[in-house]
């Protein structure tokens, strides 16, 4: 017998109705609680708050309304077009080429992931313009890359970074064979790249398309630091000034623009391949010519050094010109950061459990839906989302207006499923039959699960939380909507010093934010990379 | 509703689908204090099912589960698996990867009680691995231990679930025999849920075979080999050739010899025939020749194809050897007409 009958009507119950059950009472309870705030009142922004919209985007100015939609909408296009087109290139360059130092050349290329994208806008303010410091050191006088060219440039450069490591799995994980088998058939390696690579990719290409666009429209910080206005900038500046309605009535065709994105992110994936079976061979590496070689090892130089070199260069020498560093407001907003994203860390692992659970041991509608409104909640842009818990305290529960409850209320609800992802692959790795058998042993079901399955998955639970607390130390809008007042963090301090523009106290809080993060999120990040080792 | 003293499981009308499906569909059981009852079918029979039903971990949607004497599923209520007291042993051990073997075999036990662990490792010969952790046992090791550790709170009834089916095939029968030992050392109540018949018959006291989620005969090995209650359990139980014969005067007549039959007179009766029971020797005048000769060492499996064109197969030792279109005489030792 192959499968034993259990295991094979646990299989037929994916189409017919859940044979367990809807889940534990007090798991559900706690995912609505959480959940609720955030969806309800986006959810209403949305639908039943249209005449009051209609009448605040009126007052903004259809001509203006337009605007930012082609901003918004340009800049994600470009970006996603620029970045897909580096992060590939570079992934076929270290995958596929007899490049020397492959291997160095992928972590040095996917290095630039730990930049939060304000920080690389910060450091490209910093390197041009009068006193930047590459003008300085060149004796140029190139001005700052503001407006629509520097967002472009902050958001592709830092975005590409994504696209590559996606790419160089789904390289790494095709089948070489037929590769040679074109070779072998007479084909060259740019009409072999064409013809067999790229038709695999499609898949990868199509998501990483619609990820970085859904980034660059949700993208806040670049933007600001950049003056150009797109939806998020516009929000928060009417925010700024008190104008809720009109902020809430922007924020909710934002929200409308990404679930769009997001149904296309869907479709694309629901049509991509598995990725096909790996030969175990080494694969015949297309050796490059003494100019591809030459125009190869360039194009990699100066990414790296634009992405990686000269912002890591730049925010040093500003930290040490800095004039206006003060320290002990620097240790504050790191304690805040710290503090901030442990309770982050923790509460949203704390919540992540019973969701989870509910996702992967209770499948039915219910707990898809679940499923669903968790990643909805956490590829909406931030500051809508912020937005919207911050409408709710206003107006539905006043007392936890500017509360740290509310802060890391909105943190759980924006990265919950990085938990409950860890936590998941954690408890399909449990099998059934150890709860069953601790209940065989005496063990009711709430004792069977604390004393069998969470001390398994103590690992996941740690991933899980630390994958939060990366998050959030680097959060910026949903921190500067709700923080109680006198909460300061690193991303704040980023913020309002390069607002004020005291780049040196801003590059010094963004050197203390990657000394926190840049280590394990570089690891955390490039997980798939390295299981999937050529 | 009071079982006899002396029954330890008594299933009556237990009914579950899965969906549309029904995986167990009236089953009934009784299982006796002390002995060892094989729930034997094929793949998807329900086996796996029943017996979760009877440890608590799916619900019955009708019928009754008494342990004990005492209904712990039915009309009159549901009492959950860890207030059952059944131990259970499944397919890939469970064992509790956190926990070192001590730990697992005393996780059952209040404060983990270190006399009654180190007694029951004794008894499955395991006594100085208690320190070792899970993933550094042997499969016939973990085996073991996931025995001890569902036998270390006395439970009224050890299930198996396949328990052996993930050992590989040189260590299945020697694992086998140990734990048979073992729960006859204990004396044990156990039901084994196995697809493999060889294993329901030599590892129980009585075998219940399962089809489409009922029991469709419940017997001991030797007579549910030798009068299996129809063609489709004879011949899952083991080879079998059937051959037609007419009956009269409760006697069938083939051309292997006379066999005492129940029932009408009637012609077409169904005669079965074990391998072993067929004796073949070389005769110019037999009633039938060799067709295909298997040789297995310590065994040979001939096919004989007789006059009336029917196939039978006769198993014996190594010798003689009966080459392929040797015409042969034909008897039966015994055999079961239906």
């Amino acid at each position: 017998m192959a499968a034993p009958p259990a295991s094979a009507h646990r299989g037929r119950s994916r189409l017919l109705p859940a044979p367990r059950g809807l889940g534990p009472i007090w798991a559900w309870v706690t995912a609505v609680v959480v959940l609720a705030p955030a969806t309800g009142t986006l959810v209403w922004m949305v639908l039943f708050n249209a005449g009051q919209g209609a009448d605040a985007l009126e007052s903004i100015g259809l001509a203006r309304t337009v605007e930012l939609l082609g901003n918004t909408v340009g800049l994600a296009a470009t970006t996603a077009a620029t970045a897909v087109a580096i992060g590939v290139t570079s992934a076929w360059l270290v995958t596929r080429t007899d490049l020397r130092g492959r291997p160095i050349w992928t972590v040095l290329v996917a290095l630039p992931i730990v930049f939060p994208s304000y920080v690389g806008a910060l450091a490209l303010l910093g390197s041009f313009g009068p006193s930047g410091v590459v003008n300085e050191w060149l004796g140029t006088s190139i001005p700052k890359p503001i407006g629509f060219v520097g967002s472009w440039l902050a958001l592709s450069l830092f975005n590409a970074p994504y696209v590559f490591l996606l790419t160089v799995v789904a390289l790494r994980r095709m089948d070489r064979s037929l590769e040679e088998a074109a070779r072998g058939l007479g084909l060259g390696p740019w009409a072999v790249f064409r013809r067999v690579v790229l038709p695999q990719l499609r898949p990868t290409l199509a998501a990483s398309v619609l990820l970085v666009a859904l980034y660059a429209v949700a993208d806040f910080g670049a933007v600001s630091f950049m003056g150009f206005d797109t939806f998020t900038r516009a929000i928060y500046s009417r925010f700024r000034i008190g104008d809720v309605e009109s902020a809430v009535a922007i924020a909710a065709v934002l929200v409308l623009i990404t679930i769009v994105l997001l149904l296309l992110v869907r479709d694309a994936r629901k049509t991509s391949a598995p990725p096909s079976a790996r030969s175990g061979r080494e694969p015949v590496l297309v050796s490059l010519g003494g100019l591809a070689r030459f125009g190869a090892g360039a194009f990699l130089t100066t990414l790296v050094g634009v992405s990686v070199a000269l912002p890591t260069a730049v925010l040093i020498t500003w930290t040490l010109q800095g004039s206006s560093a003060s320290w002990t407001g620097l240790a504050a907003a790191a304690f805040g950061s710290l503090g901030v994203s442990a309770l982050a860390g923790g509460a949203a692992t704390v919540v992540a459990v019973p969701v989870a659970l509910l996702v992967v041991r209770y499948p039915s509608r219910w707990s898809g839906s679940l499923d669903r409104v968790q990643w909805g909640l956490y590829s909406l842009p931030h500051l809508a989302v912020a937005l919207a818990l911050l409408v709710f305290a206003l107006r539905v529960a006043r007392p936890a207006y500017q509360t740290l409850a509310l802060l890391v209320l909105a943190f759980v609800t924006m990265f919950l499923p990085q938990a409950t992802g860890a936590i998941a692959d954690g408890l399909h790795g449990v099998s059934p039959r150890l709860e069953e058998s601790a209940r065989s042993l005496g063990r009711g079901p709430a004792k069977a699960f604390t004393s069998v399955t969470l001390p398994i998955i103590r690992p996941q639970l740690a991933t899980g939380a630390l994958l939060v607390f990366l998050t959030t130390v680097k959060e910026l809008p949903a921190t500067l909507l709700l923080r109680p007042t006198g909460l300061d963090t690193l991303s704040v301090r980023i913020w309002s010093a390069t607002e004020e523009g005291l780049l040196g106290r801003a590059s010094a809080a963004a050197l203390v934010l990657l000394a926190v993060s840049a280590l394990p999120m570089f690891l955390l990040s490039t997980r798939d990379l390295r299981r999937a080792r050529p | 509703m009071t079982a006899p003293q002396s029954l330890a499981i008594r299933c009556r009308g237990l009914t579950k689908h899965f969906g549309e499906v029904a995986a167990v569909d009236g089953f009934h059981l009784d299982v006796w204090e002390g002995s060892v009852v094989s729930l034997l079918g094929p793949s998807g029979c329900g086996k796996t099912t029943a017996l979760r039903l009877i440890a608590g971990f799916e619900e019955p949607e009708a019928g009754t589960v008494e342990i004990g004497g005492r209904e712990v599923a039915g009309p009159h209520g549901w009492v959950p698996p860890e207030r059952r007291q059944v131990g259970m042993v499944f397919q890939d051990h469970a064992l509790f990867p956190h926990l070192d073997v001590a730990g697992n075999v005393g996780f059952g036990l209040p404060d983990g009680d270190p006399a009654r662990v180190a007694e029951v490792l004794d008894l499955v010969g395991l006594g100085d691995l208690s320190q070792r952790m899970p993933a550094d046992l042997s499969g016939g090791q973990q085996q073991r231990v996931a025995l001890a550790r569902a036998m270390a709170p006395n439970p009224r009834v050890v299930l198996l679930d396949e328990p052996f089916s993930s050992l590989d095939a040189a260590l299945r029968e020697h694992v086998r025999a140990e734990v048979r030992q073992i729960l006859a050392v204990a004396g044990a109540t156990a039901v084994l849920v196995t697809h493999d018949q060889e294993e329901a018959l030599s590892f129980s006291d009585v075998v219940a075979v399962m089809r489409a989620g009922s029991t469709v005969q419940v017997a001991p090995p030797t007579t549910l080999y030798l009068e299996p209650a129809d063609e489709w359990i004879a011949g899952f139980v083991g080879d079998a050739d059937f051959i037609e014969a007419p009956v009269q005067d409760g006697l069938a007549t083939t051309a292997l010899g006379e066999f005492p039959a129940d029932g009408p007179d009637r012609v077409g009766a169904r005669v079965m025939l074990r391998p072993e029971s067929v004796v073949l020797e070389a005769d110019e005048t037999g009633k039938g020749v060799v067709t295909d000769r298997r040789f297995f060492g310590h065994d040979q499996l001939v096919t004989v194809r007789l006059d009336d064109g029917s196939r039978v197969r006769s198993r014996f030792g190594p010798t003689p050897v009966l080459a392929e279109g040797t015409r042969v005489a034909v008897r039966a030792e015994s055999a079961r007409v239906f």
